[in-house]
């Protein structure tokens, strides 16, 4: 039963940063932008849906109006940097660092709770099932909601705007050629990972029923990590697409954060958030796969160990 | 008169110890039709040139005109949608990590709109093939490979098709066959002629390559230090040759 409900937990919070790494991909590996306002859309995200639902207004538009918030942050994160010039990373620091505060003005305090309000992930029907299949059936709430997000954004990407914000991050002179300013499009790519990233944050809320103001810490780490696990994983198996990449990453990163959390206990959390990250890094950068390389092919001695390289 | 420069002035590093004037009171202008080939040794002003018409240096004074009208003013995204412009770095006209078709798809649309119509639909294949065949050299059959897996010849030659795909007043070719082997720059340029010819543009032509300057085009203009020292078209241009040329340059 432990297990199971381990799973779930697996699960759940592998499809809710599936949804933020959803958006940091836009940021990361689209526009190739290092987007580090997410630390601070995420809990954007949550004290937007926990104020609005504890006001009255039913979980479906405080959703829509999180998401609204969070492009909103991503836009002035894109004012800053296409606008004003700032480089990139600065300019999500600064509106990171504000959110932090914005995040407390808009919560009027450090919590919002709402454990009695229905919301997508505690209605009537998932309060009605005992401890594991409640879990379950959240998983299966927020995987439709992944779905949907993954969906539309493979669409998007596929019309000639998608086209263009492609262009953008992979070579920007061609979409000044095309007669087109990139800053539109970095601003748009900005905005929409941000409302996607804050859609998260309001699911991160409704499943623990409470908005907390340090929920956004490693927000970034932990979808980046994501996405490059998922972006290795599509790159090998040739039919998938990045997006369902992303999403598996998230699964396989939770599964490993979880194991290893069990382990050390939850004080490591982010100590453990930040070694996994560097572990990625590291495979991702192919020095292991070398490494190995050259000692197995020293053992095995007959074969000469290729100088090959991954990258041609 | 398709390009005109006038009384044009342009200072790098202004006000430093590095103060290098390189343009003043430069005047230039180019006629429809014509392709006009630039030669000159580096710090000549050639780049610089195509740089000031493109929007992508500003000029300190003086007027950019284009088919008649100021754009000295217009942003570079702004003046792409006139002008044409093939990079000496074969990775700098097309978008690497798309597909040869999605680039010519979004190509297509230059100067029309994006919006959220489908990128590529069902005759796209069938109109980029059209479009690829006469060139002759298998890009055709390449429509689904990305762009950074082409020959850096074909990718120069898919960035030519992307730039006069739409139509556009002048084409600016920045020493675009500097970084191809020999033969494949032959090939390149004589394509490129092809193009220019078929689709009648007005064309300005970097080079470093004498030979391709003396034997292409139907203007040859020498730059120094800012300053045209050579300028010849129709006949007295036939009677150019790349050896003269060549001495001119000492």
């Amino acid at each position: 039963m432990l297990f199971l409900n381990q799973m779930g937990t697996i699960f759940e919070m592998g499809f809710i940063y599936a949804v933020v790494a959803l958006g940091v991909y836009i940021t990361y590996k689209i526009l190739d932008f290092p987007d580090l306002s997410v630390d601070g859309s995420f809990p954007l995200g949550g004290v937007v849906f926990a104020v609005l639902l504890t006001n009255g207004c039913p979980w479906p538009v405080a959703m829509l109006v999180s998401f609204i918030a969070g492009c909103a942050a991503g836009l002035v994160t894109g004012v800053l940097h296409v606008k004003l010039k700032i480089n990139g990373l600065l300019s999500g620091i600064i509106t990171m660092t504000a959110l932090l505060s914005v995040n407390y003005l808009i919560a009027g305090g450090p919590m919002v709770s709402f454990s009695q309000e229905s919301t997508l992930l505690h209605n009537a029907i998932v309060d009605g099932l005992p401890r594991t299949g409640s879990l379950y059936v959240q998983a299966a709430f927020t995987l439709l909601l992944v779905a949907a997000c993954k969906i539309l954004l493979d669409l998007f990407l596929k019309t000639k705007s998608g086209f263009l914000l492609r262009a953008t991050g992979d070579n920007p002179q061609m979409v000044t050629q095309l007669g087109k300013n990139i800053d539109n499009y970095k601003m748009l790519g900005l905005s929409l990972a941000n409302g996607l990233v804050a859609l998260a944050g309001s699911l991160y809320c409704q499943y623990n029923t409470v908005f907390n103001s340090s929920m956004g810490t490693g927000t970034v780490v932990i979808a980046l990590a994501c996405v490059i696990i998922g972006c290795v994983i599509s790159k090998h198996i040739r039919v998938m697409k990045d997006t369902t990449g992303v999403i598996l990453g998230a699964i396989i990163y939770y599964a490993i954060l979880s194991v290893a959390m069990l382990i050390l206990g939850s004080d490591f959390t982010q100590l453990i958030v930040a070694v996994l990250f560097t572990l990625v890094l590291v495979f991702d950068s192919g020095l292991i796969g070398r490494t190995a390389k050259t000692i197995f092919g020293k053992l095995k001695k007959k074969k000469p160990s290729g100088g090959k390289d991954n990258d041609a | 008169m398709m390009l005109e420069l006038k009384g044009i002035k342009k200072v790098f590093n202004p006000g430093t110890a590095d103060e290098t004037v390189l343009f003043e009171n430069f005047d230039f202008s180019v006629e429809k039709g014509e392709f006009v080939s630039i030669v000159g040794s580096n710090g000549s002003g050639k780049t610089t040139l195509l740089n000031l018409i493109g929007g992508a240096v500003m000029p300190e004074e003086g007027k950019i005109f284009l088919d008649g009208k100021d754009i000295t003013g217009q942003k570079d995204f702004v003046r792409a949608r006139r002008i044409g412009r093939v990079f000496q770095d074969p990775s700098g006209g097309a978008a690497n990590r798309m597909t040869v078709a999605e680039n010519l798809a979004l190509a297509e649309n230059k100067g029309k709109g994006y919006g959220l119509r489908p990128g590529l639909d069902k005759r796209s294949a069938e109109r980029f093939r059209a479009l690829l065949h006469p060139l002759g050299v298998g890009l055709e059959d390449r429509l689904n490979v990305p762009v950074g897996a082409l020959s850096g010849g074909q990718r120069q030659l898919l960035t030519l098709v992307i730039a006069t795909l739409t139509p556009i007043d002048l084409l600016l070719l920045d020493e675009h066959t500097a970084a191809l082997d020999p033969k494949t720059a032959e090939e390149t340029m004589r394509l490129t002629d092809k193009i220019v010819r078929e689709k009648k543009i007005t064309t300005l032509m970097v080079t470093h390559n004498l030979r391709f300057a003396v034997q292409y085009g139907t203007r040859l203009c020498m730059f120094d230090e800012g300053k045209i020292v050579l300028d010849k078209s129709g006949e007295d241009k036939a009677a150019v040759n790349a050896e003269t040329l060549f001495q001119t340059t000492l």
